[in-house]
């Protein structure tokens, strides 16, 4: 090996090394930040046991020692509408979420495990569904089937799975050609066996992966239509506060706690599954790891390692 | 299921991958106890039989016989048990076994898929006793080690012994070897002999003649999805009949011969599969062919001397017509013996020190 391939060679493990051994500040604050919503949104009818919209004081308070985001156009404690919004955005965005991952993860596994016509089916679908503009058919679906909290979650989930069924889809379709499959099946196992103990654990991460990226992007949806007012008015939420502060004059009155909080909620929420779910997918991505590239590249790289 | 139908018969076996036929009318018997070496470059229709054989692919037309009752033909549960009784042993033994699987997990698989046992006891001392008989001594402590924690030799027996635990009658074993290192190989082969006096029928795909020679009681030579040639070892490999085993013979590297003796090579390359010549499709390289190859496509028949005539045969017209030649003079003449380029009988053990 020439010098400056040796250079390289060490530059790569080097870098290798340090993604891999890198403690993950982004990580772990984007766990500790769902972590504080999760048990605040839990804690909110304890904290604040008048519900959202009780009236405490005068309208648009400024911020205070009591009231620590200050009040409302309707006199009501913004901290205590965060808390309580946020059981509902969360609520939406953890079973549009995980919905959206059962129906993309069940279509992805099974097309691209079986192919043939189901795979080629499933592959229109998503095509249609990737092309439509999601948010004049989430309008349209709203205005015809009413505004409940269940409706919204299915129509999110209805236009998400696609693009983790075609996620899957890819995966499946690899793991699906290892040898280890192919000698399952000549051993006499059933397609489910298969599917269930050699598949599944493979794609696993990547279910994970999307599980988490699909919770933030039902958050961000779910207060799209709040601000749209294709929501249940009865409920409150982030995307609620959003739009309620725009439609009673928040900003004319210049009281910029009540429209803040409910937005960087939002976006720290969005970012934090972002941040989880990349990590998910670089654990899972066999360009990103080693560690999932087959054992004698795992040996491979394990001995690099050793001999550095 | 008659008593004395053959473990595994392979008849008239075609198998396609669109207008390609990777196998075309391949028939291949074989009996418990009995070890058949497949020879053949690569794409010839070896892995394909032996995937078709293990119902991994499916065939065009043919019929798979495990002791008499057809693969191709059999559906749902009868097909499970049919799978039971052949087993798979691949190429690459760190692809073959799930990363994520124990040896424990790996070797029972195959008794949680038949459901043999119920009791976990029972099924660990079946599986210990496959290991040991795969030879991986004290498998106790092995039971609970991942793959990427075994060599390769010991990966080659881990997957042995999860395709013996179920005491199959027919194991397939696709170039067993090949991915191994030289030490570990003689000890691995030496195991499917071992198998193969214990009643075991074997197929074992290898490019390897040297292999083929020392361990099969038959060998089957292809070529571009046919079966050329057929016989025992030392008689195929001593005085090989068709043009094509002649050239793989003379490619063995042969330390005695001198190095001014030219090596026939072999010209061109095999024929596409989707666009076979007519006649024999070994005839665009063939040194010895006469007009008549072009037409006609020969069937495979006994051929050679008297006494392995019925052990021994060979696809080649030249052959055929040599015979009819001679018939009332001596047997078995052959292109080879014609144009004096018979080769040496290579039997020479390249593996390494007994391990």
């Amino acid at each position: 090996m020439s010098a400056a391939a040796e250079v390289l060679a060490r530059g790569r493990r080097r870098t290798r090394r340090r993604t891999r051994r890198l403690p993950s500040p982004g990580l772990a604050f984007s766990v500790a930040l769902l972590g504080v919503f999760a048990v605040g949104a839990l804690a909110a009818p304890a904290l604040f046991p008048d519900g959202s919209g009780a009236q405490v004081g005068a309208p648009y308070a400024t911020p205070s020692g009591a009231h620590l985001l200050g009040l409302d156009d309707a006199g009501a404690d913004v901290v205590a509408e965060l808390l309580w919004g946020a059981r509902v955005s969360l609520l939406v965005g953890v079973l549009a979420g995980v919905m959206t991952v059962i129906l993309g993860g069940v279509a992805g596994l099974v097309s691209g495990y079986f192919g043939g016509w189901f795979e080629a089916l499933l592959m229109r679908v998503t095509d249609f569904f990737l092309v439509i503009p999601v948010l004049p058919v989430m309008i349209v679906v709203a205005a015809l089937y009413g505004t409940r909290l269940v409706n919204t979650i299915v129509i999110i989930a209805l236009l998400s799975w696609p693009g983790t069924a075609r996620v899957v889809r890819s995966q499946a379709k690899t793991v699906r050609q290892r040898l280890y499959v192919r000698r399952a099946r000549a051993m006499g196992a059933s397609h489910g066996r298969t599917l269930v103990h050699h598949v599944l654990p493979q794609v696993a991460p990547l279910l994970g992966a999307s599980t988490a990226l699909a919770i933030g992007h039902a958050i961000f949806f779910e207060a799209a239509l709040r601000f749209l007012g294709l929501a249940d008015r009865n409920t409150t939420s982030w995307g609620q506060m959003i739009a309620d502060s725009f439609e009673r004059g928040a900003i004319t009155a210049e009281a910029w706690w009540v429209l803040l909080p409910p937005g960087l909620a939002i976006g720290l929420v969005l970012l934090s599954t972002t941040v989880i779910g990349r990590r998910f997918e670089q654990r899972t991505n066999p360009r990103l790891a080693v560690s999932h590239l087959g054992l004698r590249s795992f040996r491979r790289a394990a001995a690099a390692k050793e001999a550095s | 299921m008659s008593e004395d139908a053959p473990a595994l018969a392979i008849d008239r076996l075609d198998v396609r991958y669109g207008a390609r036929k990777a196998v075309d009318d391949v028939s291949v018997t074989v009996r418990g106890g009995e070890l058949v070496a497949v020879v053949g470059e690569s794409g010839c229709g070896k892995t394909s039989t032996a995937m078709a054989a293990v119902g991994l692919v499916r065939p065009a037309a043919g019929s798979i016989r495990v002791n008499g009752v057809d693969l191709v033909a059999t559906r749902g549960r009868r097909r499970r048990e049919l799978l039971r009784s052949i087993q798979l042993i691949c190429q690459d033994p760190y692809e073959a076994l799930d990363p994520r699987f124990t040896v424990e997990d790996v070797v029972s698989e195959p008794l949680l898929v038949h459901r043999v046992t119920t009791s976990g006891a029972e099924r660990r001392r079946l599986v210990v006793a496959a290991l040991e008989r795969a030879g991986i001594p004290s498998a106790d402590s092995y039971l609970g080690r991942y793959p990427h924690q075994l060599s390769g030799g010991q990966l080659q027996r881990v997957a042995i012994a999860s395709a013996i635990v179920l005491e199959p009658e027919v194991l397939i074993a696709d170039e067993p070897v090949s991915m191994l290192d030289v030490s570990m190989r003689a000890g691995v082969l030496r195991l499917f002999a071992d198998l193969r006096d214990a009643g075991i029928a074997i197929v074992m795909i290898t490019h390897d003649l040297i292999t083929a020679a020392q361990y099969a009681d038959r060998v089957v030579v292809m070529y571009a999805g046919r079966v050329v040639e057929e016989g025992r070892p030392d008689v195929v490999l001593s005085s090989p009949l068709h043009p094509y085993t002649q050239a793989l013979l003379a490619a063995v590297p042969d330390p005695e011969r001198s190095r001014d003796t030219a090596r026939p090579a072999l010209p061109g390359e095999p024929p596409d599969l989707a666009a076979l010549p007519p006649g024999c499709r070994f005839r665009p390289r063939c040194a010895a062919a006469i007009d008549a190859c072009a037409t006609i496509d020969p069937e495979l028949a006994p051929a050679g001397q008297r006494a392995s005539r019925d052990l021994h045969r060979v696809a080649c017209i030249r052959v055929e017509a040599a015979r009819s030649e001679t018939a009332s003079g001596r047997a078995g003449a052959a292109p080879a013996e014609a144009d004096g380029t018979r080769p040496r009988l290579p039997v020479r053990s390249t593996e390494g020190p007994v391990s």
